[in-house]
């Protein structure tokens, strides 16, 4: 959230968030880099696999 | 023989199950277990009866106890589940020893995470929760001059905007960049931080919560920036699934930490359904659980369970997550996606921005809506939106749900038909002129 929220102050031109500290210098430098290396598609299909009532049935409103 | 449907719980949830599961077989033996004093009342409102909107609490309430009773619900309040065991199906609850159900409904709700700081044991930390509490912190705002806000969750924005309106000095803390910093976007939210200085409102972003100070009860709490004196500290983290029970019987959860169930409510026990604050439900965009929403969402979840458990059919669906308050002096509202949230998933998104008006330009009370659209930039589905005004804001967020759910796109809502009437409706509607914005910004 932080990176995306560097990224969304800086286009909106205000502050943005405090400057990485201790653990998230890591998540900011090397996770979130290769975070969005991943197209969404990929992470999409990795998020759908964890446990969860994603996998469970669910009927979808379809239209016309 | 009458079947015995169990409730665990008695907040939206629990009171919507019981009520639904009557509607289906009235006959059956219901019985609500609460370990608080009252059920069947609206939390959502205590805020506004802090801030002196609404003048007592009494009007939260939605019926009597004698009601419920008369309904045939029978409400154990004051009485905790200390668990259940979906093999023998029976809950043990606290000075009544086992009693058997034929069907479990778990309505277990949330808790607010815990701020994991020291001096979280001191006195003059509010969670905001239970109506009864909440009466007698009432009174305690009347002696309290300085507030210190803990989270610029949605409830951390109604409890600034209360105190502020109480005339409390108020601070707000919090560790993103501006308020509600995963639900919205800052353009969105600028109105609201202002009209909160106005009030005389301090905030601290880019702030973390390092610790509650205080001998018996918090004189300051204590941040990366430093120590802020107060009287008072209103605790505001996160909504967490409260699954204790559920995971002590062997009850499935899943990646957002709530009980996992289906389209029924139905969970991965036998004869056992969640609803409520406590379950996952999947994203209708991205298919992804989430968990924590709104009392809305409770009390539906709620009636779906009920009506399965007592037999009767009825399905949920996959939620939009439409939302709305009023923070500051601005309303400001959305569905699904922010800009923010989407970059921060990495989710293709284009926007569409465009700030129109809720009446007639000549019509008297005339205001500014600012709405921001988001689409999927290859099948240009609506995948979220916000907005900021004065009115209007509720309505098109649950319009705008209704687009996300069924997949309408922006081209269809770009050439939208609206109400025009001066009073409450202008020529131009914003959502087709945020539309619009947006098709022209991808050349189409």
């Amino acid at each position: 959230m932080i990176a995306a929220q560097e990224k969304i102050a800086a286009k909106y031109g205000v502050t943005p968030p405090r400057r990485p500290r201790g653990q998230e210098i890591f998540w900011l430098r090397v996770y979130v880099p290769a975070y969005r290396a991943v197209p969404w598609p990929v992470r999409s299909a990795i998020m759908h696999r964890l446990p969860g009532s994603h996998r469970m049935t669910w009927t979808r409103t379809q239209r016309p | 023989m009458a079947q015995r449907i169990v409730v665990l719980g008695g907040g939206a949830a629990g009171i919507g199950a019981a009520g639904a599961a009557k509607a289906v077989d009235a006959a059956a033996d219901i019985r609500v277990y609460t370990e608080f004093e009252d059920v069947g009342y609206s939390p959502c409102g205590i805020p506004y009866v802090h801030g002196k909107e609404i003048p007592d609490f009494e009007r939260l309430f939605l019926a009597t106890k004698e009601a419920y009773a008369g309904q045939g619900i029978d409400i154990h309040y004051e009485t905790r589940a200390a668990g259940f065991d979906t093999g023998r199906k029976v809950v043990s609850v606290a000075g009544e020893g086992e009693v058997g159900y034929d069907k479990l409904i778990v309505a277990t709700g949330f808790d607010y995470a815990d701020p994991g700081v020291p001096g979280a044991d001191l006195g003059g930390l509010y969670y905001v929760k239970n109506i009864r509490r909440a009466m007698e912190w009432d009174k305690v705002l009347d002696g309290v001059r300085t507030a210190v806000v803990v989270e610029a969750s949605p409830l951390g924005l109604e409890m600034v905007t209360a105190l502020c309106h109480r005339g409390i000095k108020t601070h707000l803390i919090d560790p993103g960049a501006w308020a509600l910093s995963v639900a919205t976007d800052p353009d969105i939210v600028a109105p609201v931080q202002d009209s909160w200085r106005e009030h005389g409102a301090e905030l601290h972003f880019g702030t973390t919560l390092t610790g509650f100070l205080g001998d018996g009860s918090v004189r300051a709490v204590a941040t990366s920036d430093g120590e802020i004196g107060c009287d008072l500290a209103v605790v505001c983290t996160k909504k967490q699934a409260n699954t204790v029970l559920a995971r002590a019987a062997g009850v499935r959860t899943g990646s957002a930490d709530g009980i996992i169930v289906d389209e029924r409510m139905h969970t991965s026990a036998p004869d056992v359904w969640a609803a409520g604050d406590c379950i996952e439900v999947p994203h209708s965009v991205t298919d992804i659980p989430v968990q924590g929403l709104s009392g809305s969402h409770a009390y539906a979840q709620g009636k779906v369970a009920g009506t399965n458990a007592a037999g009767g059919q009825r399905a949920y669906q996959p939620v939009s997550v439409p939302w709305g308050m009023v923070a500051g002096d601005w309303m400001i509202g959305g569905v699904s996606f922010s800009e923010t949230l989407a970059t921060a998933l990495g989710i293709p998104h284009a926007v569409g921005v465009a700030e129109g008006i809720s009446r007639a330009r000549y019509y008297p009370g005339v205001e500014k809506v600012r709405v921001k659209l988001l689409a999927e930039p290859k099948t240009f589905r609506l995948i979220g939106a916000q907005m900021v005004g004065r009115e209007g804001i509720k309505e098109r967020a649950d319009f705008l749900a209704m687009a996300v759910r069924t997949g309408i796109t922006i081209n269809e809502l770009a050439t939208m038909e609206n109400v025009y009437s001066p009073p409450i409706g202008a020529l131009n509607e914003p959502i087709a002129l945020a539309a619009q914005n947006l098709l022209s910004g991808l050349g189409s």
